[in-house]
């Protein structure tokens, strides 16, 4: 947890104290901002500013804003983003939207709220940022199955946009579809080939996928998200959610590994060249790291080492309850 | 890889090696001189429908000029003999209304164009010319077109008076005179023609024959003899005899100067006036002004000097009874005056030009018609020495009564030729530049000063070092005061490039030098070698009786010194800057001198003769019948860069370096030959020799010495297998001719040239050369880094070039091709012929004529070496043998440069926020 709020970093649901410090600090940032005098005109052109940092802070204190429900500050920066871009900016549009989303009272203005973002589409239906945001009020209005054709129709025409995917992704999963989800982050990883998350949430999913299967399917499966794990930590140092689901996965594949008597080598498929699953060994070798990492992890961030600072409280909270289940688990 | 670009750099640096478009006229200049007139000088109309009327004279260098008195360019010149003239010998007619001028010098008579210049015939008499006149016959029976001339030549043996044609040249008849009197003077009346021949009594005093002859058929009229008593001694008394006028006069005075007598020509009676004397100084000088022309009034005007004073009275001449009377006298002023005769229609005028005043009078009364103060005649002297006018010829515009202006051309005490019109100096032509006999460079003062003081923190210890600087700085900083205020200036001439016109004291890259200038006349002139357009100062340094010469040398011993040395008398030191002569420090150099030199010789009579320490060291004499034509050392101070050459494999083939080189030329008249020999001049050594047989003696043969390398030029005559032809040749000495090998001197830390003698290895090679050189001189640069350009001087066609080294090279190779590491050296095969490059000619459009030397100096910058040749004409310039490669170009604009770095700017700070902003637009164009 970062101790001052930065105002480059987006606020997160996952981090409300970040959110909620920069939301106090909205009021004294656009007075800043406001210079006591600017010249005449032509000579205004040569003083500069501008800044990329200036904007990407509003957008942010924008969005803080919102989230704690401070919504006359949020207008302001809107206001201010609006008069800099103008209203037919793309992104203005979707801010713009967002506000009136986050500011409805209820269900009939929701309902207005879209029809207008169906006005704009219907003018120019390549407005990407208003697509998005109609296929985000959509899911949070419940109409799931509405968000994901008009997601895959949105990817039909962008297929490479890798935030559609993950989302569409993300619904999949909701929706218990595993391998639909594992497909759509296979093609986040085809645009992002070195996103760690993505790879780690990948294992996850492939993990979780390899809880209903059985036998030699499981099998691999399990060796997959392992593999998708170790990947993530090879791209990413001390991540601890890399390191919780190789955990997670060498466990079980240990326990199907010791339950099958004989490794099935010829599952594998010869026209997909898949590797042959690992040894016992290795496997075992891999648990006992990611397990001695995640302990590592642990004691350091909730002793509040510096450097080892970042890490989510939750996700710190769950990896020392899976050290604790499994050392239980031997001592028993 | 590297060869092929080296070889094309080397090409193009052959190609390019010119005077560039922007630096002619610009780094070098000229003064194209005429040299200082003599008293054959007029104003004269070339056009006789048009008034415009130009200066013509004959100048004692022997050279015909006619100069625009609007500003005193030089409208034309020609030279009638460059070989030093007598005097009284040259002279200059022009007929009333005519545009022809003739000239007589030496045995030739010849006319001239007036407005061009342009030769219209001559006529070579065969002996030398007594005197030139023109017959203007008042008849009317001439024929339109140029008057016929009348010429008196001397000799005893073929002394005649001639007429010649004005228009073809052609003599039409000729009268001889015999009887071994001297000719003196031939002079035309309206209807006769008289010459004046001087006939030696037996008691050795001269009596005065007058000689009348008809115009026409030039059959003797009359003979009579003058009863001058026994006055005349020499012909130096008489005065003047009147030429062309209504009635021709003699004036004669004698030894003592106390009586002067007139006769009219063609009366046998003689006036007498007794001069007076002025303030107990005897009068040193008498001259007669009289007016030229048929028709004009009968006056004349002599002018009396004194040694501090003159005057002069005007006599009339009643043409009836042939008498002269005495009309009135101008008053006595002190110091030079000059007179000169001006008619207009029959009136006849005369200008005085004293010191400080130009007084004009008509010849019928004493009234004086314009007077004008002279403040300042604008040219440099001497300190403490004051102008005066020498001679002076004069134009006068008459409006009614009244003189309304007046034009002097009067040639001062400095050698300075100046108009004065209504007494002010309008400009001056500094003619006794034509007469210079020795010129030297002086090393900067301020430089040399600095230089020591350098070396003096050098060669002492740390502390005390730092201490000298400190103590120099803080005396520098006194100068601030002086700089400071001229900074503001001095920045703004740096931006905008126009500091062109520094002077002598501020001189950055050592361009401004001064330049010593010996003249015949005896007078030391000192220029700034970057702007002639000043005289910095002329003082007279050798008081020289006429008809004197010296051989002056003048060198300059350590900075802003001038030292002149001639045959006769000790150095004499000056200082450069101010031209005051400098006493105490001579003895002190006089010892450092000897201490230098431990070995001197000296040419006598045809043998070298060398002494150390005193006593005899050896001896050089040619062979039987041959003359020591010249003697060529190494200069004095000729730095070299390299011991070596480096050839193209990198190794080194080594110089043969020796400061007591000397190349010596004898010629043997009787066997058409010339000898060149490199002598070693501490142990008297022949360290090389050659022989040229077949050689013209009576064409230049130059030489040059320089470095390790030599050079000379000879005409040689046609043989059965060779036409005339014009040589250069060029020898270097080498230690050895292996590379990386020193030969003997390997060994040896230090060596003496009297006790070992180490011969060197010399290779030579000879080029034909389309002209004769006359003089040759090699550019000199402070290190001796730069490549060297041998100059020389082409006297045929005026012209000074700069032939390039390495077209010289004897290691050229010669038949085959230079192999790759030759070409890598920049040598080229060698080639029978040199043809002088248009571009290497230095004077570029200029004509420069006259030359007797070229001088050369170094300066402060390496690249650049400055050039000052000197003869009739004076000519400067400034070289770069390998480019200015340490100095930037006149094309690079300051402003220029900063203005755009400052754009630039502007620029950047402009556009700044502009590009922020779009690339903030950019970045939230979309999602």
């Amino acid at each position: 947890m970062a101790a001052p709020a930065s105002f480059l970093q987006p606020p997160t649901d996952s981090n409300p104290q970040h959110t909620l410090a920069l939301s106090q600090r909205a009021a004294a940032y656009s007075k800043s901002q406001q210079s006591s005098f600017t010249l005449p005109y032509p000579l205004s052109l040569l003083s500069n500013t501008e800044s990329q940092e200036k904007w990407a802070t509003y957008e942010n204190i924008f969005l803080a804003c919102l989230r704690t429900g401070d919504n006359d500050s949020a207008y302001l920066c809107l206001e201010e983003l609006t008069d800099r871009f103008g209203r037919t900016n793309e992104r203005i549009m979707a801010l713009q939207g967002l506000y009136k989303e986050a500011t409805a009272q209820s269900q009939e203005q929701l309902e207005g709220v879209m029809r207008e973002y169906d006005e704009i589409l219907k003018a120019n239906g390549a407005v990407f940022s208003i697509r998005k945001r109609r296929i985000a009020l959509l899911k949070s209005m419940g109409r799931a199955a509405e968000a994901m054709s008009d997601l895959v129709s949105l990817l039909d025409v962008s297929p490479t946009d890798a935030e559609a995917w993950a989302e569409l992704s993300d619904m999949y999963l909701q929706q218990g579809l595993y391998e639909q989800a594992v497909y759509c982050l296979e093609e986040v990883l085809l645009v992002m080939p070195n996103a760690w998350n993505m790879h780690a949430k990948l294992g996850e999913v492939l993990f979780l996928s390899a809880q209903k299967m059985e036998g030699g399917d499981q099998l691999k499966t399990l060796v997959e998200s392992m593999r998708r794990s170790c990947r993530s930590i090879e791209l990413c140092d001390d991540y601890l959610r890399g390191y919780y689901g190789l955990k997670l996965s060498t466990s079980r594949l240990l326990e199907a590994l010791d339950g099958a008597v004989k490794p099935q080598k010829s599952s594998s498929d010869p026209v997909a060249g898949d590797l042959a699953p690992p040894s016992v060994e290795s496997v075992k070798k891999l648990n006992q790291v990611a397990t001695a990492k995640l302990s590592e992890i642990v004691r350091r961030a909730s002793s509040g080492e510096k450097g080892w600072d970042g890490y989510n409280e939750a996700e710190v909270k769950a990896a020392r309850e899976l050290i604790d289940k499994s050392a239980q688990k031997i001592e028993r | 890889m590297r060869l092929p670009l080296i070889a094309a750099v080397t090409l193009l640096a052959r190609t390019t090696l010119a005077v560039f478009a922007d630096e002619a006229f610009k780094v070098d200049y000229h003064l194209a001189l005429i040299g200082e007139p003599s008293d054959a000088s007029l104003f004269h109309q070339p056009n006789p429908s048009s008034r415009a009327s130009l200066i013509y004279s004959v100048s004692e260098e022997g050279v015909l000029g006619a100069v625009n008195p609007r500003d005193g360019t030089l409208v034309w010149r020609q030279v009638l003999s460059l070989e030093a003239t007598a005097r009284n010998t040259s002279f200059l007619r022009a007929g009333e209304g005519q545009d022809v001028v003739i000239s007589g010098l030496g045995s030739q008579v010849a006319a001239w164009s007036a407005a061009d210049g342009r030769q219209i015939w001559s006529v070579d008499l065969g002996s030398q010319l007594a005197d030139v006149e023109i017959l203007e016959l008042s008849d009317g029976k001439e024929t339109p077109g140029p008057k016929d001339a009348l010429a008196l030549s001397t000799t005893e043996k073929n002394a005649a008076v001639s007429r010649i044609d004005g228009a073809t040249g052609t003599i039409k008849w000729q009268y001889p005179l015999d009887g071994g009197d001297a000719p003196y003077q031939v002079s035309a009346s309206a209807t006769e023609v008289y010459a004046v021949v001087l006939h030696k009594t037996m008691m050795g005093y001269i009596k005065l024959k007058v000689i009348s002859l008809d115009p026409v058929t030039g059959h003797k009229k009359d003979e009579y003899v003058l009863s001058s008593d026994n006055e005349l001694a020499t012909p130096d008394s008489i005065i003047s005899v009147g030429a062309n006028s209504a009635s021709p006069i003699i004036a004669w005075t004698d030894s003592a100067y106390s009586v002067l007598k007139v006769n009219v020509i063609g009366t046998k009676a003689t006036s007498t006036f007794s001069i007076e004397k002025h303030n107990g100084h005897a009068v040193t000088s008498i001259k007669l002004h009289a007016p030229y022309h048929v028709n004009c009034l009968s006056h004349f005007l002599v002018h009396y000097e004194t040694s501090d004073a003159h005057w002069a009275e005007v006599f009339h001449i009643d043409p009836k009874q042939s008498k002269v009377e005495k009309a009135y006298s101008l008053p006595k002023i002190s110091g030079k005056g000059a007179f000169s005769t001006s008619t207009s229609d029959a009136n006849v005028y005369f200008t005085r030009v004293t010191r400080d005043q130009v007084v004009t009078v008509s010849s019928a009364s004493h009234g004086v018609l314009g007077r004008w103060a002279v403040e300042d005649y604008g040219v440099a002297g001497g300190t403490g020495e004051v102008t005066e006018p020498l001679r002076s010829v004069s134009d006068v515009s008459i409006k009614g009564e009244t003189v309304s202006a007046v034009r002097s051309a009067v040639l001062l005490s400095t050698g300075d030729w100046v108009l004065l019109r209504d007494g002010m100096p309008i400009w001056s032509r500094p003619e006794m530049l034509a007469s210079v006999v020795a010129a030297s460079f002086v090393a900067p003062a301020e430089a040399e000063a600095l230089v020591h003081e350098l070396e003096a923190e050098a060669h002492s210890n740390p502390l005390q070092a730092y201490i000298h600087r400190v103590i120099r700085h803080l005396h520098d900083l006194q100068k601030l005061p002086v700089v400071l205020p001229s900074l503001p200036q001095r920045m703004m001439q740096g931006f905008l490039g126009t500091n062109e016109d520094e002077d002598v004291a501020s001189d950055t890259f050592g361009f401004h030098q001064i330049v010593a200038c010996a003249t015949k006349n005896g007078r030391l002139v000192a220029l700034d070698a970057a702007n002639l357009s000043k005289i910095l100062w002329n003082r007279q340094v050798a008081d020289l009786k006429s008809e004197q010469t010296w051989q002056p040398i003048v060198s300059s011993p350590k900075g802003g010194v001038i030292e002149v040395k001639s045959r006769a008398a000790a150095g004499t030191q000056y200082n450069a800057s101010s031209g005051e002569q400098l006493l105490s420090i001579l003895p002190i150099d006089v010892e450092l001198d000897a201490a230098a030199k431990p070995v001197q010789y000296t040419m006598r009579e045809s043998t070298l003769e060398a002494t150390m320490d005193g006593n005899a060291a050896w001896h050089f004499s040619p062979m039987d019948g041959e003359r020591i034509v010249s003697l060529v050392p190494r200069p004095v101070n000729d730095p070299v860069a390299s011991i070596g050459k480096v050839l193209g494999d990198r190794r080194v083939l080594y110089k043969y370096l020796d400061p007591n080189l000397a190349l010596l030329v004898t010629a043997k008249d009787t066997a058409r030959s010339a000898t060149f020999y490199v002598l070693n001049t501490v142990s008297g050594a022949v360290l090389h020799s050659s022989s040229h047989v077949g050689v013209d003696l009576s064409a230049p043969i130059s030489s040059i010495m320089s470095e390790n390398w030599f050079a000379y030029s000879l005409t040689a005559e046609a043989s059965d297998d060779s036409p005339k032809g014009h040589q250069l040749v060029v020898g270097e000495l080498f230690e050895s001719l292996v590379a990386d090998d020193r030969g003997p001197l390997e060994v040896t830390a230090n060596y003496s040239s009297i006790q070992t003698s180490t011969d060197p290895f010399t290779l030579t090679q000879t080029y034909q050369i389309p002209e004769a050189i006359s003089k040759m001189a090699v550019t000199r640069t402070r290190q001796g880094i730069t490549s060297r350009q041998l100059l020389a001087v082409l006297p045929d066609s005026h012209a000074v070039v700069g032939l390039p080294y390495a077209v010289l090279d004897p290691r050229r190779p010669a038949n085959r091709d230079p192999t790759k590491t030759e070409q890598l050296e920049g040598l080229v095969r060698y080639a029978p012929v040199i043809d002088l490059d248009p571009k290497w000619y230095l004077n570029h459009k200029r004509e420069v004529i006259g030359l007797r030397d070229v001088v050369t100096s170094p300066a402060l910058i390496e690249s650049t070496s400055l050039v000052f040749a000197y003869g009739l004409d004076v000519f400067g310039t400034r070289l770069s043998p390998s480019f200015s490669f340490d100095i930037l170009g006149a094309d690079f604009n300051k402003f220029q440069m900063l203005a755009t770095v400052a754009a630039l700017a502007v620029a950047t700070f402009a556009v700044a926020p502009l590009v922020a902003r779009k690339q903030v637009n950019r970045r939230w164009q979309f999602l």
